[in-house]
């Protein structure tokens, strides 16, 4: 499984949890292990889970449980996001270690809620962890912990939540190892324009039993996954690279140019030959996809914002 | 039974002994508890960590010189209320009564009786049989249901079993104790057919079968403090039943008055000594009180604790590992299991098993320890299977996600995801059980409870069974609480509803047999739900009179030819029986009737075939029909058995107010065998009685 799907998540050595602050740009469907918070510091970003989009502007939280398929896509290219990615052992149930909690929290939600309180609370934990991060002291190791142990105590007593029992992980994880295998495939093989009707043979299912396996558990048809993929990769040879638009749009298995222009503009919202012209230099972080660089001291203000006493 | 009345009453001459060899003020001492009503508050509100009430057992009297043993007073009835994390918890009375089942009450009532001895105690006040005139009453999950026949017959088993171990089985609360808000105040009154017929015959059951003890009530009847009432004490009580045993009067303002009280036919005041002590001394030196009286209640207090404790003493002695033991919570699990009632199933249950691979939970009450009330008969055992945990543990090829369903969009989308949805609904402690108010005391229980002003599920439970319900088939509402709630505002929403009462300490495993086919359901409702709660009898919760009429419950609605939602003694099985060939008698002491019941399904099932006697032809006005028998039957698929049931004839009796006795009326009867009380569930024939 490569990191495309399955994104491996480096904890800091003894820390349960990596946090940091990042611009994204686009993430592909993907899944892990680890609980990831995001707090929007600034801009707004759609993160798309299971079957619903959620737009989340600045000052909203989201949380990405466990093993949840989920796409981040930016909404302003001048997001910053503050991120931390937290071993699933802390959402376990205290006494019964085999129920894992699922809480709700979701973006635009967090505005029309009486548990502001509550919220303030977890953007003051968030910011604390990602300050803290920034430096080696024994004192900041303790108030990482102490900051995550008080965050996941506020969501066990505000925030609405699933108990899940662990009965049928193997059951579960077969979906989702399915899942995951069949968007390997589409990202190792994009660039064939027949990797659908591939997919298909492989898998020995019928294209009407993929389509609703897609449309059940990411909400969206193969083909548009396909699409996103695809046009992912084009960007990066637009920015990267000086392959002509003809080019690109053969080896990201686009067939015609046509298809690429349409495809392309129907996703980023302009045509390639004006990304390439308007667009961003990307410096791509090689371990975490579609996390573009950010003003450090920017990022470090707005984090400050959020705590309230000193 | 080794401490039966005849073994009490053999003991009469050498208890008089005792009693005529003791000191005024030592008899006296027998007749009030020794704990002080500080020591109790300071327990509970100050004590040591997980300190409560009855923590362990309150002592009465007891004079070691004089070999006369303490009355060690337990409370009940889920199990036995001392210590904490050790005593089964059992289902509530209600459930119990759900499950029909004398032989395993018996058992349940043995279990209790083994785990008093071993928590030092001799005497186990949990054997409520009081007559919910509404189901509103915030303590009627401690009784067996709406029926006095049939509580009569369920609570019998209970004090015997207890009995069998050697265990004074005290059966409370003597009488018309069936209003929570105004227990302290409210004068109950009503006719003397009511009376008779309705709400004392399944006391005088208890009396008749043996029990040693009678715990007297708070309210008043006909304006005199139950505790107080020479009526009911000393005349129908000891005179008329002929009891042998002593009465104790309920916690702390139970006795109001020492020469009332005493005078009266108290014997023991509990569980503190306020106005018996020193003032009953004063009261027999000043000739307001007989000393025949304070001779009479010792004697019936060591007669009866010599024999208990005799018998006891001769065996050997019950190990404490006896608490909670393995054997114990099976039983506690079996009666759950047998408690549960189905009472809608659209061809949803069980879930298939196969197919039901992701169950959402949802519910406030899906993941709550709810046992009961947080009154005097909290039971703290060691563990508590929620509906979600017990659901994740029989459902193992499933996931199991549990939500509160507060939001409904989210339960929503759940819901959607699912191949079956549970909703639980219902109460817990804050909305039903024992009372006291603020004014009565510091704290006491610490219990809110109280009674239920409406019979109606809360109305956010409410609207998530209507606007979730519909979202998927598979489909089962899980109620849990004390008495009936009514259904007809959100039944049409889900394809099936479970009754679950409070289930006890192994009621979520149950409920997730049930729900996935590992147990057919054979609870049947030992209430009426009504379509209106304006059919029932309507009860001021607050008043400090109030009136009973002689109608209630099942027969209050057939006698005003009313439909119900849900009959009384109905209950659905994952298999269909058929009853046939019934035949009725009757011999000079019994009615009897038989039938055949088949087992018409593919699966093994039980079966409670219950008999009604109809009174048509009478010339007062007396019911449609009421409860006379029930049996349970299991049944292999295909499997047929002949049931016999029968009652004394003087279960069909009236009282008659010139003769001031229960007669049986010379005329046709109908009788009645069949599923429940519904009239399609039943065959009917008749029987004429001549009276000698």
């Amino acid at each position: 499984m490569n990191n495309f799907i399955f994104e491996t998540i480096e904890h800091s050595k003894k820390l349960p949890l990596k946090a940091f602050t990042t611009s994204i740009d686009y993430s592909t469907f993907h899944w892990h292990f680890e609980y990831e918070i995001i707090l929007v510091l600034r801009g707004s970003i759609t993160v798309t889970k299971a079957t619903r989009s959620i737009v989340c502007n600045q000052g909203d939280l989201m949380l990405i449980n466990s093993k949840t398929f989920h796409e981040i896509r930016n909404c302003s290219s001048d997001n910053l996001c503050a991120l931390i990615q937290i071993e699933p052992s802390f959402f376990r149930d205290f006494k019964d270690p085999s129920l894992r909690y699922s809480f709700i929290l979701e973006g635009s939600r967090c505005e029309d809620s009486e548990n502001e309180e509550a919220y303030s609370k977890i953007r003051e934990n968030i910011a604390s962890i990602i300050l803290s991060s920034n430096m080696k002291t024994n004192a900041s190791q303790f108030k990482i912990l102490s900051n995550l142990y008080a965050m996941i105590s506020t969501f066990h007593e505000s925030i609405p939540h699933d108990i899940c029992s662990d009965n049928n992980s193997l059951e579960n994880n077969a979906v989702e190892s399915r899942l995951a295998n069949m968007l390997n495939n589409l990202n190792e093989n994009y660039q064939d324009e027949n990797v659908l009707m591939k997919l298909y043979e492989k898998c020995g299912m019928s294209e009407k039993t993929i389509y609703r396996f897609f449309k059940e558990n990411l909400g969206e048809s193969p083909y548009e996954t396909l699409n996103k993929i695809r046009v992912e990769k084009a960007k990066r040879m637009l920015n990267t690279s000086k392959l002509s638009i003809v080019v690109i749009a053969e080896r990201c298995g686009f067939g015609t140019e046509n298809t690429f222009y349409r495809n392309f503009k129907k996703i980023i919202g302009v045509t390639p030959n004006s990304y390439r012209n308007n667009g961003m230099t990307v410096r791509h972080n090689p371990s975490i996809q579609g996390y573009l660089s950010f003003s450090k001291s920017n990022a470090t203000a707005l984090l400050k914002s959020y705590i309230k006493t000193k | 039974m080794i401490c039966d009345k005849t073994k009490r009453l053999s003991n009469t001459e050498r208890a008089k002994a005792i009693v005529a060899k003791l000191s005024l003020e030592e008899k006296v001492f027998l007749m009030g508890g020794n704990k002080s009503v500080e020591e109790i508050f300071a327990d509970i509100m100050e004590g040591k960590e997980g300190a409560h009430y009855n923590d362990s057992p309150y002592d009465a009297g007891g004079i070691e010189e004089a070999n006369i043993p303490a009355m060690k007073f337990c409370d009940g009835p889920r199990g036995v209320v001392c210590g904490v994390g050790k005593a089964t918890c059992f289902p509530v009375t209600m459930a119990r009564g759900a499950s029909f089942d004398k032989e395993l009450e018996k058992k349940i009532g043995s279990a209790i009786g083994k785990e008093v001895r071993a928590f030092k105690g001799n005497t186990f006040a949990g054997v409520c049989m009081n007559l919910p005139y509404n189901p509103g009453w915030g303590r009627s999950q401690e009784t067996y249901g709406e029926d006095s026949f049939h509580i009569g017959e369920m609570a019998r088993e209970l004090a015997l079993g207890v009995q069998d171990e050697n265990v004074v089985a005290c059966i409370k609360h003597y009488a018309f104790n069936q209003m929570e808000f105004a227990r302290f105040n409210v004068s109950v009154t009503c006719s003397k057919r009511t009376e008779r017929e309705v709400f004392l015959p399944h006391f005088k059951k208890l009396i008749d079968a043996g029990a040693a003890s009678v715990m007297s009530s708070y309210n008043k009847y006909e304006g005199v403090h139950c505790g107080h009432s020479d009526y009911l004490l000393n005349q129908v009580l000891n005179n008329e039943w002929d009891f042998d045993g002593f009465v104790m009067s309920d916690f702390v303002w139970g006795v109001r008055d020492t020469v009332e009280a005493a005078n009266g036919g108290q014997n023991i005041e509990m569980c503190s000594t306020q106005f018996f002590g020193d003032k009953l001394v004063k009261a027999v030196e000043d000739k307001l009180v007989p000393e025949s009286k304070i001779d009479e209640a010792a004697l019936r207090i060591v007669r009866t604790l010599i024999t208990f404790e005799e018998a006891y003493n001769s065996q050997k002695p019950v190990d404490p590992s006896i608490i909670g033991c393995k054997e114990h919570v099976a039983l506690a699990l079996q009666s759950a299991r047998e408690s549960l009632t189905l009472i809608k199933n659209e061809e949803v249950l069980p879930f298939a098993k196969d197919k039901t691979k992701k169950i959402v939970v949802l519910g406030k009450l899906g993941n709550k320890e709810n046992i009961g009330d947080h009154g005097s008969s909290q039971v703290y055992p060691s563990y508590v299977v929620t509906p979600f945990k017990g659901i994740s543990e029989v459902a193992k090829n499933a996931e199991v996600i549990f939500n509160d369903g507060v939001d409904l969009q989210h339960a929503k989308e759940l819901a959607q995801s699912a191949d079956a949805v549970v909703f639980v609904v219902g109460y817990n402690f804050d909305d039903e059980g024992e009372f006291v108010s603020e004014n009565e005391t510091d704290g006491y229980t610490m219990s809110m409870g109280g009674d239920r002003l409406s019979l109606e599920l809360h109305d956010d439970e409410i609207e998530l069974l209507n606007s979730v319900g519909p979202v998927n088939k598979n489909s089962c509402a899980v109620v849990i609480g004390g008495n009936t709630i009514m259904t007809e505002s959100w039944k049409n929403s889900v394809s099936s509803i479970l009754l679950a009462y409070y289930p006890g300490m192994e009621g979520g495993t149950a409920i997730g047999e049930v729900l996935m086919g590992k147990v057919n359901p054979s609870g049947k409702t030992p209430f009426v739900i009504p379509m209106k709660e304006e059919d029932l009898p309507q009860v001021d919760w607050h008043a400090d009179e109030q009136f009973y009429e002689y109608y209630h419950g099942y027969a209050k609605l057939d006698k005003e030819h009313k439909e119900c939602s849900t009959p009384y003694g109905f209950g659905l099985s994952y298999t269909t029986f058929a009853v046939s060939d019934a035949e009725f008698s009757a011999d000079s002491n019994n009615i009897n009737a038989t039938c055949t019941v088949e087992n018409t399904g593919e699966v093994d099932g039980t079966e409670v075939v219950q008999m009604y006697v109809g009174y048509s032809h009478s010339k007062l006005d007396r019911p449609v029909k009421t409860l006379k028998g029930f049996e349970r039957v299991s049944l292999l698929a295909g499997e047929k058995k002949t049931v016999s049931i029968s009652c004394p004839i003087e279960e069909i009796a009236y009282y008659n107010e010139e003769l001031k006795e229960m007669v049986v009326e010379n005329m046709e009867y109908e009788l009645f065998i069949g599923s429940s009380s519904a009239e399609e569930d039943l065959i009917e024939g008749q029987l004429t009685i001549k009276e000698k």
